[in-house]
């Protein structure tokens, strides 16, 4: 395919859409970025989101919004040319620099995010969150997981149930 | 330039975002316009769970997405979070993509294991 050196492959300026967030906040972007969202890509093609009307997002709010469109055209690029086959290492890298940079925040964040990208099917952004919040998880006893995740330390009745499942499941905590 | 909007205080603390994106904020708008049709609303996609951005807590996640992040561990760590909360109980089972390996002898593990699963039924 005979796409530009630079750009996104569109003919001239690139296409522009409006995100509006729960709360009343407007964001322009790449309709490239946009559609990096399968909720949004639909809308996209069908032409909305451009000129005076925006597209309403009345789950995701604005900080968490520009979260996601940070990752999104960060990420565009790469989706723009279909997984990125023809990136360099450099690319590549720099990529997994930014996501690993991305995802270095506060758990309340890291849970907004994984809701918005869950509801407006980001798929890259779900398996980044869910990965970063699995590597939390990796390693640790039950209780490190309870506190690291922020669960209340078991009543007596949950930590009988705890044990009876330990003897239960007895390989897992092998 | 694009211009950040205020974090809301859960954020991380030194987290940068004005550097970020080429997004442009445009004008506050006070109309909420229409829904998009196939973004589930709050409580919709799930039993129990807001699906609004704002949830601040694991636990406030959906299955779904519960099920997505233990498809990410191992399957033997994947059980362990069985003893989490009773909402957590048989997370495991059906997370996607569960990460077995095999370092030892499961032979009577696997036996046992179904006997389980059939025990289960």
């Amino acid at each position: 395919m005979a796409a530009p050196e630079s750009g996104d492959g569109n003919n001239g300026a690139a296409r522009m859409v409006t995100l509006i967030s729960s709360d009343n906040t407007r964001f322009e972007v790449e309709a490239a970025a946009a559609s990096l969202s399968q909720t949004l890509q639909l809308t996209i093609l069908d032409g909305g989101g451009g000129g005076g009307d925006g597209i309403p997002l009345p789950n995701v709010d604005s900080a968490t919004l520009s979260k996601v469109l940070e990752y999104c055209i960060k990420h565009a690029p790469a989706a723009a040319n279909g997984g990125a086959p023809n990136a360099t290492a450099v690319d590549r890298a720099e990529l997994e620099r930014f996501d690993n940079e991305f995802v270095n925040i506060d758990q309340s964040v890291l849970y907004s995010l994984i809701m918005a990208a869950h509801n407006l099917e980001i798929e890259g952004l779900q398996s980044l969150v869910a990965k970063k919040v699995a590597d939390m998880i990796k390693g640790k006893s039950p209780m490190e997981i309870r506190r690291t995740l922020g669960f209340p330390d078991p009543t007596p009745e949950e930590q009988a149930e705890m044990n009876a499942h330990m003897l239960e499941y007895g390989w897992a905590y092998e | 330039m694009w211009v950040a909007p205020p974090l809301r205080p859960a954020a991380a603390p030194g987290e940068v975002i004005a550097k970020r994106s080429e997004a442009t904020i445009i004008s506050a708008s006070s109309s909420a316009c229409y829904l998009i049709d196939r973004m589930p609303h709050q409580g919709q996609s799930d039993k129990k769970a807001p699906v609004a951005s704002g949830s601040h807590t694991i636990d406030a996640l959906p299955v779904i997405v519960l099920e997505h992040i233990l498809g990410f561990l191992p399957a033997q760590e994947a059980v362990q979070t069985s003893v989490l909360a009773r909402r957590w109980r048989h997370l495991w089972k059906s997370a996607t993509g569960l990460h077995v390996s095999c370092i030892v002898d499961l032979s009577g593990y696997s036996a046992s294991l179904k006997q389980q699963a059939f025990k289960e039924r």
